[in-house]
């Protein structure tokens, strides 16, 4: 009895059409799979010399080519590469030419942006998948683009920790002014030293963080490097809090502000007790003399009245 | 091109050397307070609310020092690696780099986790033994931000000796309250 797949040919035969549709299915999705790209200027024209080594060009063919496209000459072209890449397309004519070149490749999708930050000029553009492979092969560009286009830089960071920092001050300030208003204890000293020793708690834990995070987004993705980059801010900041719990230093500082202020208290209470005595002295001593006088003038009225009485 | 040492080296990153050089002093002198005192502290504020003490101090964020710490060490390794494999363009720093960087990711996954577990087990752990949370009122570690005082009698978080010897919450402090509430 034949088999039920006797009349079907081999290429026809579900596991193969199975396998073929599935190779088919990652092609088009590996086709179709873009990325968002963020790039200054000096990096787009890296990557573009990347991709043009990736298929297969050799150096000089690329300066042809890019001589051709830029209309440069090749001596211009040769010294870019040579030195500075990038400096060949510093005018804004020679980088849409590579940027439509890079089009015409097929590795910028769609509309790209042109954009000025910092006196920065950027890229932005949906790029075939493929390019993350030559990113990740170029070693200028896998350690910069890379973490660009995920949207996390040294700025970004630097950024995140500032608002981090403002944060902390807010909530600190908020937080030890809700217990100078409420706390019968609490008073300007305490609210003055815990916002001081918060600041710098703050400060250094804040630093600690962005300097992690730049780190780590040299060797992990982004989500990671900013998570672990908070957590890093947040375990150096508990530590300073530990420290400060052992040393008691916004005691202390609580402490020495009081003393300083009773000092004060103390120096005024006394000047004001000294001008106090000094206002009654004179008092005293002009009424008395007052007194003197007018005892003086009526004692001699009244024997001038009993020596003369007519 | 192939690039010379010297070039190799000047073309190093001076505020990616300075960060390396930033988390490595802060992470040596956490090591050194984790050694000498700060392990002590943080593992005896977990293991508080099964302990007999009287009053007790929840700073339940303290936990998030251990994975920090470890990825602090984690950090300074990634960035000596970049900087040796910029130096040297050894492909082995490359895959330490990349083992490293999975290696964080981890640590990231274990704090969150050892975070939530440690907030909520902490609470109820102290609940089930006994211990109610000072109200914001009461006298013990008034003004602080991260720590709270537990206690299993009320009174005690009213107390004006107590207070004064619990000043800041440190586990000396909780030792010390515990001797001078038994010795009366």
């Amino acid at each position: 009895m034949p088999g039920p797949f006797f009349n079907e040919l081999p290429q026809n035969h579900p596991s193969i059409k199975r396998e073929k549709l599935r190779s088919s299915l990652e092609s088009d999705f590996n086709k179709h799979q873009t990325d968002i790209f963020v790039l200054t200027q000096d990096e787009f024209f890296k990557l573009w010399v990347a991709a043009e080594i990736a298929r297969g060009k050799s150096l000089s063919a690329i300066k042809e080519h890019l001589s051709e496209i830029t209309g440069l000459s090749i001596a211009q072209v040769s010294l870019a590469s040579a030195a500075t890449y990038g400096s060949a397309i510093k005018d804004s004519t020679s980088f849409l030419a590579i940027a439509n070149d890079f089009r015409r490749s097929g590795n910028l999708l769609g509309k790209y942006e042109l954009s000025v930050r910092n006196g920065k000029k950027y890229i932005s553009f949906k790029g075939n998948h493929k390019l993350r492979n030559i990113l990740k092969g170029t070693r200028y560009l896998a350690s910069n683009t890379k973490v660009i286009s995920v949207g996390i830089g040294k700025e970004a960071l630097k950024q995140g920790a500032k608002s981090g920092f403002y944060v902390s001050i807010f909530f600190s300030i908020t937080l030890n002014s809700i217990n100078w208003l409420f706390e019968e204890d609490y008073r300007w000293t305490n609210w003055l030293a815990t916002t001081t020793t918060d600041i710098v708690k703050a400060l250094v834990g804040a630093l600690a963080g962005i300097f992690a995070g730049l780190i780590l987004t040299s060797a992990t993705v982004a989500v990671v490097a900013i998570g672990l980059g908070i957590l890093i801010g947040v375990a150096v900041s508990l530590v300073l809090n530990s420290i400060d719990e052992r040393l008691k230093i916004t005691k202390s500082l609580i402490k020495y502000l009081e003393e300083k202020e009773d000092k004060l208290m103390n120096q005024i209470t006394t000047r004001i007790r000294e001008e106090l005595y000094r206002v009654y002295i004179v008092t005293t001593e002009t009424i008395v003399k007052s007194i003197k006088i007018k005892v003086k003038r009526e004692l001699s009225n009244l024997i001038s009245e009993l020596v003369n009485p007519w | 091109m192939v690039k010379s040492f010297k070039q190799r080296l000047n073309n190093l990153d001076t505020t990616f050397i300075f960060a390396v050089l930033f988390t490595a002093i802060i992470s040596i002198v956490t090591t050194w307070l984790m050694v000498s005192y700060l392990f002590n502290e943080i593992v005896q504020g977990i293991l508080y609310p099964y302990s007999d003490y009287p009053v007790i101090v929840s700073s339940t964020a303290d936990i998030l020092i251990i994975p920090g710490f470890i990825a602090m060490w984690l950090a300074v390794f990634i960035g000596i690696a970049d900087i040796l494999l910029k130096l040297f363009e050894n492909t082995f720093y490359e895959k330490l780099k990349s083992k490293l960087g999975y290696a964080v990711g981890i640590v990231l996954i274990i704090s969150i986790i050892a975070f939530v577990t440690n907030y909520f087990t902490w609470q109820v752990a102290a609940h089930s033994n006994g211990y109610t949370q000072c109200d914001s009122g009461s006298k013990l570690l008034m003004g602080s931000k991260i720590s709270s005082a537990w206690s299993k009698e009320e009174y005690l978080c009213n107390d004006y000796n107590v207070d004064k010897l619990l000043s800041t919450g440190t586990h000396d402090q909780v030792v010390e309250v515990a001797r001078y509430l038994k010795s009366n």
